[in-house]
């Protein structure tokens, strides 16, 4: 019986996923980085303009099925918090504006979109998988980054977090 | 300092290696590790879920081959469109071209797949310096550089070097399984979280900044031999695909290591130095490739279907998606 307890324990503390390590990235409680990317239309915007209000950037790429699910839960948020919350998308395999307005108007995405296959970028923001979401208060400070899928709730939970800082 | 569950989890893995001795064993009685081949069938389909809005769409999925590990045979292939088979360096594939994509159409492959629990294979044939070519995302840095060094040292044996890259990427870096990684190396280094493609992406770069040749191994991940049911179906996502390492000995000697398994299962640490569980199919070799007829985006590692419409990627789980219905036959131990 012991033996049995014992082993359905172990596995129970590798299988079942703690906080990932990004939630307690170095990013959190640092100034959000902004950079000039390629939006739809290629033109270049610094996309730090239109972090005016509580934030989320999402990181996403075409290849990702838990990216595009988080995108239906993003629209809803943006429903239900409206104006008090930005959302904006960053496309990592897109290095210019075709495959962002591709993107875009296969998903119905509503939100701006860059263009962000960029070195810089993805090492500034230490993006070596997706999805991810950066969350920003009022304040452009990061809050959270979450890598990995989020659950409705808990989306919420860290909207209202930013919009409360 | 360790958290308290981290204390707990060190704890716990500890205790239960020592009480497990070598290997779980689960319900079944079978250790994972004294299974030497898995036959299964498997149906691999690709479904349009959406047409793509754009024109001009074409398809390439990844075809198995048989090899030193695997014996592919049966094929039987099914399509509303006309395919070819063509190749592309040691990778074959399925190309279809179309502009009449209907919702629902579906294009479907039945084979039959031996895979063998895999050692050290002898391949004198295999040209060692085309291993030595880092792709986009194994490119090493300074830092990479730095690490070697001080992992490895001055030890010039490639399977020592090998153990020692194998032993600090493990130790250092910690599973994430529901992500879609990129496998870029020296972000891994930095960040230490990741999957499959980070773990082997920086085991490659570190391999290759030591002129050691490293393959890279690209398939789809079945469940273990402990765990797999007589029929299931899974998709042939980021998820599920996986990808592993052979490293080049010298005289023909290509050496595996599966780095994110042996993190994954710590049981199987050592046996995933210099050998495979059969519970996957390699589908592919190499990453950033050109297919056949040459795709216009770039191919980060090529796993499963891939659809460009009017020259770009399309979506995947909202254009399209893989499904793998397989149905277990022999398990021989």
């Amino acid at each position: 019986m012991l033996r049995w307890l014992t082993m359905v324990l172990w596995l129970f503390v590798i299988i079942v996923p703690e906080g990932h390590a990004s939630e307690k990235s170095p990013l959190v409680g640092r100034p959000v980085p902004t950079f000039k990317l390629p939006d739809e239309n290629n033109k270049l915007v610094d996309f730090g303009t239109l972090i005016d209000r509580p934030t989320i950037i999402y990181f996403t790429h075409n290849s990702c099925h838990y990216c595009t699910q988080i995108i239906a839960l993003l629209k809803r948020a943006k429903a239900k918090f409206g104006d008090s919350i930005r959302v904006i998308g960053i496309n990592v395999m897109a290095e210019d504006n075709k495959l962002v307005r591709a993107y875009k108007e296969e998903l119905g995405f509503i939100f701006p979109m860059f263009a962000g296959n960029r070195y810089e970028v993805l090492k500034t923001y230490r993006i070596n998988y997706v999805p991810v979401l950066v969350f920003v208060d009022a304040k452009r400070i990061i809050r959270r980054v979450v890598g990995h899928y989020i659950h409705e709730p808990v989306l919420h939970r860290y909207i209202r977090e930013i919009i409360e800082k | 300092m360790l958290s308290r569950r981290d204390f707990i989890r060190t704890v716990l893995i500890c205790g239960g290696a020592i009480f497990l001795k070598s290997g779980v064993v689960l319900s079944s009685g079978l250790k994972d590790t004294e299974v030497k081949a898995v036959t299964l069938d498997i149906t691999y389909t690709t479904e349009i879920l959406r047409p793509p809005k754009r024109r001009g769409v074409q398809i390439w999925i990844p075809l198995p081959r048989t090899d030193l590990e695997q014996e592919v045979s049966s094929l039987k292939v099914t399509s509303p469109y006309e395919y070819r088979i063509g190749e592309a360096g040691p990778n074959r594939m399925l190309h279809l071209k179309t502009d009449e994509v209907k919702e629902g159409d579906r294009i479907t492959m039945v084979f039959r797949l031996k895979r063998v629990a895999s050692g050290t294979t002898i391949e004198p044939e295999e040209d060692p310096q085309q291993h030595l070519r880092p792709s986009e995302w194994e490119r090493w840095d300074r830092t990479v550089a730095e690490f070697v060094e001080r992992v490895a040292g001055k030890e010039k044996d490639p399977l020592k070097v090998g153990r020692l890259l194998y032993d600090a990427i493990i130790d250092r870096s910690k599973y994430l399984h529901e992500v879609c990684g990129r496998g870029v190396a020296t972000l891994f280094l930095e960040e230490k979280v990741g999957r499959c493609d980070e773990f082997h992406a920086l085991f490659r770069s570190a391999l290759m900044y030591r002129g050691i040749p490293a393959r890279w191994e690209q398939g789809i991940a079945f469940p273990y031999p402990s765990e797999i049911k007589k029929r299931g179906e899974f998709e042939a996502d980021c998820i599920n695909a996986h990808s592993w390492v052979r490293f080049y000995l010298g005289d023909g000697r290509w050496f595996p290591v599966d780095l994110s398994e042996a993190k994954r299962r710590p049981d199987l640490r050592e046996y995933y130095f210099g050998r495979l569980v059969p519970n996957r199919m390699k589908v592919s070799s190499g990453r950033g490739l050109v297919l056949n007829p040459p795709q216009k985006g770039i191919i980060n590692t090529f796993a499963y279907t891939y659809i460009e419409a009017g020259g770009l990627p399309v979506i995947y789980g909202h254009n399209y998606r893989n499904t793998i219905n397989y149905k277990l036959l022999a398990m021989e131990v």
